[in-house]
This record gives C-alpha cells, structure tokens and sequence, in this order.
C-alpha cells in the first residue's frame, strides 16, 4: 500500500507512563456513556493529544476490522505502543474500574425498584429503543454499503443465519466469510 | 466456586468474542441464545434488564457480558466473563498492532475489509430484530422501536438522546395505562 512506514509511526514507546495511561483510561470510563468510542478520542486525541487524529484513525479502522469492541481493541493497541503489556493492564484496568462498579451499583438499585411499574416500563422501552437503534444504524450503514447484488444476498443471509435459523454464530460466521471471500476472489478475476 | 460454570461462561464468551466482527451489539443475538436458550444463566427478563442496565452505566458495550456474568455467579463470574471478552480480542489486537504495517499491507486484509460490511449489516439486522423480540410486546414498544430506527438511520443525533426520550415515553405510557 501506499502508507510508507514513517507515517504509520503511531505514538512513541514510553512516551506516555502507566500511571498516565490508567489515569487517562479511567477519564474514558467514566465519561463514556452509551459507548466509549467518542470518549476514547476526546480523551486520547484532543485533551492528552497523545495521538493525532491520523494516527488515532488508522489504529482505529485496524480495530475496527478485527473481532472484539473497536475501542477496547483500539485503547489495547495504543496502551501496547506506550508501555508493552503492562500498559494494556493499566489501561484496561483504569478503563473498566468505575464503569463496573457503577455497573453493579445500577443492577441493585434497579434489582431493589425492579418491582415498580415505571422501572419495569422505562427499561423494556430502553430495549425497545436499543433494538430499534440497530435496526437504524443497520439501515443507515446498508445505503453506504449495499450497493450490488451479491452484497445485498450476504446481507440477507447472514440477518436469516443469526436472526431466524439462529445458528450458532462461529459456523455461521466462517460460512459467511467464506462465502463472501470467494465472491471477492472470483468476482475480481472475471 | 461453580468452577465447571465458570469455565463455561469463560469458554462461550471468549469464543463469542473471537467471532463479535462488527462490535459487541451485534453479538446480541448470540449472546442470548447462549446465555438464555442453551445454558440458562439469566431468564429473558433478566436478560432484557441487563441490557438495559449495562447501556445505562457509563463504559464499554461489552458489560451486558459482565453483568449476565454477575447475575449467574457473582463476583467472580463478573470478572471472568469481562476477561473472557476483553482477552481473546486483545490479544489479536496486540500481535496484528505489532506487526500492522506489514499486515496493513496484505491483500488478504483488503479482502476482508471488503467482505465483512455486507455480513455485519445482516448481524446488525439480526441483533435489532432478536432485541426487539425479547423487549418489544405491544404498540408502545413498536412505536419506540420504529421511533428511534428512524431516527438514527435519518440524522446524527446522539443515540443515546433518543434512549432517553423512549425511557420517557415508556414510563409515560405505562402512567396512562398502555403498557402492562
């Protein structure tokens, strides 16, 4: 690719301490409400401006092609540039801390109010809106993406694989892939 | 200590994680068939109130896991199941951010970059549709669900403004008597 490696320098080994790290991770947790991803690049680019918003954007698009929570993967990988493994640890640590302990805390007070009809009412709406928040952004994202035939089949098929036939998701997930590889293979040589 | 539980819950969420392309919402519907259907660590309303709690706290997506993982086994079962998430991914995150240039440069990376959108979208459809089997009964939920879709695939307001309004309109309903 085009990308020479001076460019994909992202961050600088030991430019940035554990103890800044967790301190840092631990800010993105606990302002980060529904998602860390806009959080993660408000803390890490624009307050601590320990990455540019290139740099932060090309270690996020690789999170974002690998399995697992883009932003988590995305703090991991730039916790590993700075600091190694023990980076990561602090990172992830001062990252998950707070969220799970309010976590917890919300789960025994609703656990305690759970027996209130506008507790009960106001959280099967709150999932109401969750499914209806996947259903949008999967339609919002379809115009972008679904833009011939073969792309609209895959999209169709892997909703019927996970959504009706509920198959376990690793099969279906490989089938898929394999599917979709071979129509990207095969389509090109044509 | 349910060692032989724990180490279910840590086998099916990693594995869950190595799949969860496209971020853990997506991963609904299977965390659901596992958590629910196969192993019955939480119940369907447990389930939908764990949603609900863990998109309520500050922090990752991923501690709806977290928390499934807490109602099944406590403490300990919080920890496991957010590691179980959070390691297997990391993992791969670490080796492939170690080597990226050269990995950025493959021809299989541009493939899969290509394959993947169409299949997530599909995911994304499947988790929406499963949430909405497990929340939505009756014309308020089907109102909230459309309401909210709509809004988020038409403008770039924050999503979690419309989970907020739909909070309120579900408590207000239920006041007048239309959602039991």
């Amino acid at each position: 690719m085009k990308s020479d490696n001076s460019e994909f320098q992202v961050g600088r080994s030991g430019h940035v301490s554990c103890l800044n790290l967790l301190l840092g991770f631990m800010t993105v947790g606990m302002i980060g409400f529904g998602g860390i991803a806009n959080a993660l690049f408000h803390v890490v680019v624009e307050k601590k401006k320990w990455l540019t918003a290139e740099e932060y954007t090309m270690t996020f698009g690789m999170a974002q092609i690998l399995p697992g929570a883009a932003p988590i993967n995305t703090s991991i990988m730039i916790a590993d540039r700075f600091q190694g493994l023990a980076g990561v640890v602090c990172a992830i640590g001062g990252l998950l801390c707070v969220p799970l302990i309010s976590l917890i805390m919300l789960a025994l007070v609703y656990d305690h109010f759970s027996d209130f009809p506008d507790v009960h009412n106001g959280t099967v709406a709150s999932v109401a809106a969750a499914a209806g928040l996947s259903l949008g952004t999967a339609v919002k994202a379809s115009l972008r993406v679904l833009h011939n035939v073969p792309t609209i089949l895959m999209a169709i098929a892997s909703f019927a694989a996970i959504g009706i036939f509920r198959i376990p998701m690793i099969p279906a997930m490989l089938a898929l892939m394999a599917v979709g590889l071979s129509i990207s293979y095969f389509g090109r040589s044509e | 200590m349910n060692i032989a539980g724990l180490l279910l819950l840590a086998i099916s969420f990693a594995t869950t994680a190595i799949v969860s392309f496209g971020g853990i919402l997506v991963m609904v519907p299977e965390i659901h068939r596992q958590a629910v259907e196969i192993y019955g660590w939480v119940n369907d309303a447990e389930f939908a109130s764990s949603f609900a709690v863990s998109q309520m706290a500050p922090g990752p997506n991923i501690m709806l896991m977290s928390l499934i993982g807490w109602r099944a086994f406590g403490t300990v079962g919080l920890l496991v199941a957010t590691l179980a998430i959070v390691a297997p991914p990391g993992i791969l995150a670490i080796v492939i951010g170690r080597m990226e240039v050269k990995f950025a440069a493959s021809k299989y990376l541009r493939m899969v970059r290509e394959t993947l959108p169409p299949i997530v979208i599909g995911l994304m459809m499947a988790s929406g549709f499963i949430t909405a089997k497990i929340a939505v009964d009756g014309f308020v939920g089907i109102v909230i669900a459309a309401g909210v879709a709509i809004v988020v695939a038409v403008t770039k307001q924050n999503p979690l403004i419309s989970i907020l309004i739909a909070i309120a309109v579900g408590v207000g309903a239920g006041r007048l008597g239309y959602l039991t």
